[in-house]
């Protein structure tokens, strides 16, 4: 830093009292964002409402980040998993590891792509079939594999990992899925009352092995020798005759209730469809 | 008063005398104590001393070139990351998209106590209904960003584009990574100081009409005018910058699981084998294992020394040199460009005014040069 130029204004520095209410500011500043990321990992009562003082002024400025998670710190207590090595065997129970982003990696469930796929009804198949929403289907995939620039693509990839985290929540409605799936519901035209599969599966990194196959690279994205998708959570989900989105959790599609009035596929057309669609290119 | 007689006062006495004499013209030069008093270094006491090395820190002014130069990159970068949001606005923000407003609220009445409401309002784009509606916002708000980034009313554009930026990142938390923050914290300080005292029209434009009443001849340089508040903003950025670093630090080295790859020497195997994430192929690293053990290192090293050895004038440069590859390497092998951007425009913060001035002006040289031919 240069030194200060003497007797000029903005040169110069400010007065006392300019720096006493600098200072208090800068100390409230920094003891708020101290509050939060040091105790980004305790659990304690008082650490607890030490970060949730100034979270409200984090919040605003989107300052008050999870170190862990990239995402903005879960105010409420968060019970500790009973146990973390089934957690990772398990998918349904991935959003307890919390793992996102700084750290890039810890090699554990969430450390991995997520992807959301919704099987619609195939319109060429429909119109051929007289508007008969039986049978084929085609999947929407998200993020789509060739979207560009990269930053569009992780904006999917966020949206996706946030899913596959927000559905391993037994307690918790699937709000992300639902909304993904009604989206792309609404985006497809596909009429209410069809039920659709949703899912969310991931693919896992390769080891050393997997990779050193001749003529393969990690730009072979699909390859037959990548790890097969892992489904984390499936859903039904439909539109019901109000345009609201319903989403059943792990359910056949013919044990959807359809709300009262409205056209019910039946059992043979609405049969489950649980096998993952493959992955594109494989 | 000479030196001497002054160095025989009373240090409080002496600081009233300052200030009374100060003390007329409230908005003018206020110097500090060691600075009324320069023999009397080694008189001050204990907490006088921390208190001087506080304001020097802190208030002694500076070029705000170094300032100039991070609004116009993290201007960039936010029109960038607004550019590529143009193409799903829709589905993003539209109340028939993926993420409608009741889904951002249920999404934040889960994840934090204060509810989805109060947060949402904060977001202009909560309030847009139809597509029409969010496209003149984002283009509008794309026209504001351009204007902070050109330095044209900053003190105002800086505002507005905080504003446009964290509404777009309250609306929809679930597709923000780990640039956005970054972002927000930047633009946040650049509000605070004087961002566009340099390297921005407003400038130019002032210094034009300056060179028009003095005379002055293009190839004569005016005198710099450091500023106090760039200090400021500078010296929040680098905090907050070496904050990052040891968070990140800290996540990487307190993960758990199957034992922390980073500690492992792994972690950037797992990074480079993303299946959709790397730009660059760098797997023929597992030729050479030991490579990845050196890579993963080399991370946690640089991201725990950062903070520490940049606060040194001597091995700031070098720090600051290292930083690059590293994160170029990082933006390569993880696909996360603009997180890496972001940090090196964090960095630059770091950078001695003077070397970006005299680049600035090496830059303008050339162009006048251009411009006369």
């Amino acid at each position: 830093m240069k030194a200060p130029a003497a007797n000029d204004s903005p040169a110069a520095m400010p007065s006392q009292n300019v720096r006493t209410v600098i200072n208090f500011l800068l100390f409230v500043h920094f003891f708020s964002l101290g509050a939060l990321l040091v105790l980004n990992h305790s659990s304690s009562e008082l650490a607890q409402k030490l970060r949730r003082i100034p979270g409200y002024y984090l919040q605003v400025l989107f300052m008050d980040i999870d170190f862990d998670s990239g995402q903005p710190f879960r105010h409420r207590r968060y019970p500790m998993p009973e146990d973390p090595m089934a957690e990772r065997d398990n998918p349904r129970d991935l959003p307890r590891g919390r793992r996102g982003r700084y750290h890039l990696t810890q090699g554990e469930v969430y450390d991995c792509a997520f992807f959301v796929e919704v099987e619609i009804p195939d319109p060429v198949y429909v119109q051929q079939r007289g508007g008969n929403y039986d049978g084929e289907r085609r999947v929407v995939t998200l993020p789509e594999l060739d979207i560009s620039p990269k930053q569009r693509y992780l904006r999917y990839h966020t949206l996706a990992w946030e899913a596959a985290r927000l559905n391993g929540q037994e307690d918790v409605d699937p709000i992300l899925l639902g909304g993904i799936g009604g989206g792309v519901l609404r985006e497809q035209n596909v009429p209410r009352n069809v039920p659709c599969r949703v899912r969310v599966w991931r693919m896992l990194s390769r080891t050393p092995e997997q990779v050193l196959h001749p003529n393969e690279s990690v730009r072979d994205k699909w390859n037959k020798r990548a790890p097969a998708p892992d489904i984390g959570l499936e859903g039904t989900i439909f539109l019901d005759r109000n345009g609201q989105v319903q989403f059943s959790r792990s359910l056949p599609v013919n044990e959807v209730a359809p709300p009262p009035g409205s056209v019910a596929p039946s059992a043979e057309d609405a049969a489950p469809q649980s096998t993952p669609a493959a992955p594109p290119g494989v | 008063m000479s030196a001497q007689a002054q160095s025989k006062m009373p240090v409080r006495a002496q600081n009233a005398k300052t200030h009374g004499a100060e003390s007329g013209t409230h908005d003018a030069a206020a110097p500090t104590l060691a600075a009324a008093r320069p023999a009397l270094g080694s008189d001050l006491t204990w907490a006088e001393q921390v208190g001087e090395c506080w304001n020097r820190f802190w208030f002694t002014a500076t070029d705000p070139v170094t300032l100039g130069w991070v609004r116009v990159l993290t201007g960039l970068l936010a029109l960038y990351l607004q550019l590529t949001l143009a193409f799903d606005l829709g589905r993003f923000f539209g109340t028939e998209g993926y993420l409608p407003l009741r889904t951002s609220i249920d999404w934040y009445e889960w994840f934090i106590d204060t509810g989805g409401e109060p947060m949402l309002k904060y977001s202009y784009l909560s309030y847009l209904r139809t597509p029409g509606q969010l496209a003149a916002a984002h283009w509008i708000g794309m026209g504001i960003l351009a204007l902070f980034t050109a330095g044209i009313f900053t003190r105002v554009t800086s505002v507005l584009s905080l504003i446009i930026m964290l509404s777009y990142f309250h609306r929809a938390p679930m597709i923000t990574s780990q640039v956005e923050p970054i972002i927000a914290m930047l633009l946040f300080y650049l509000c605070l100081g004087p961002a566009g005292a340099a390297v921005s029209v407003d400038t130019w434009l002032k210094e034009r009409k300056l060179r028009a009443d003095l005379k002055l001849k293009p190839e004569e340089a005016l005198p710099v005018q450091p500023r106090w508040g760039a200090t400021v903003v500078l010296r929040l950025i680098q905090i907050h910058v070496c904050a990052f670093y040891v968070m990140s630090f800290l996540a990487k080295v307190s993960g758990g699981g199957l034992g922390n790859v980073w500690l492992r020497g792994e972690a950037m195997w797992w990074v480079i084998t993303e299946p959709d994430m790397p730009l660059v192929d760098f797997t023929w690293i597992a030729r050479a294992p030991l490579l990845i053990d050196v890579w993963t290192f080399s991370v946690l090293l640089f991201e725990a020394l950062f903070p520490l050895l940049v606060w040194n004038r001597l091995l700031r440069p070098i720090v600051l040199a290292v930083s690059v590859p590293m994160w170029i390497l990082m933006a390569l092998a993880t696909g996360l460009t603009t997180y890496a951007a972001a940090m090196l425009i964090g960095s630059l913060a770091f950078v001695d005014p003077a070397c970006l001035r005299s680049c600035w002006q090496c830059c303008r040289a050339k162009f006048a040069k251009a411009d006369a031919q």
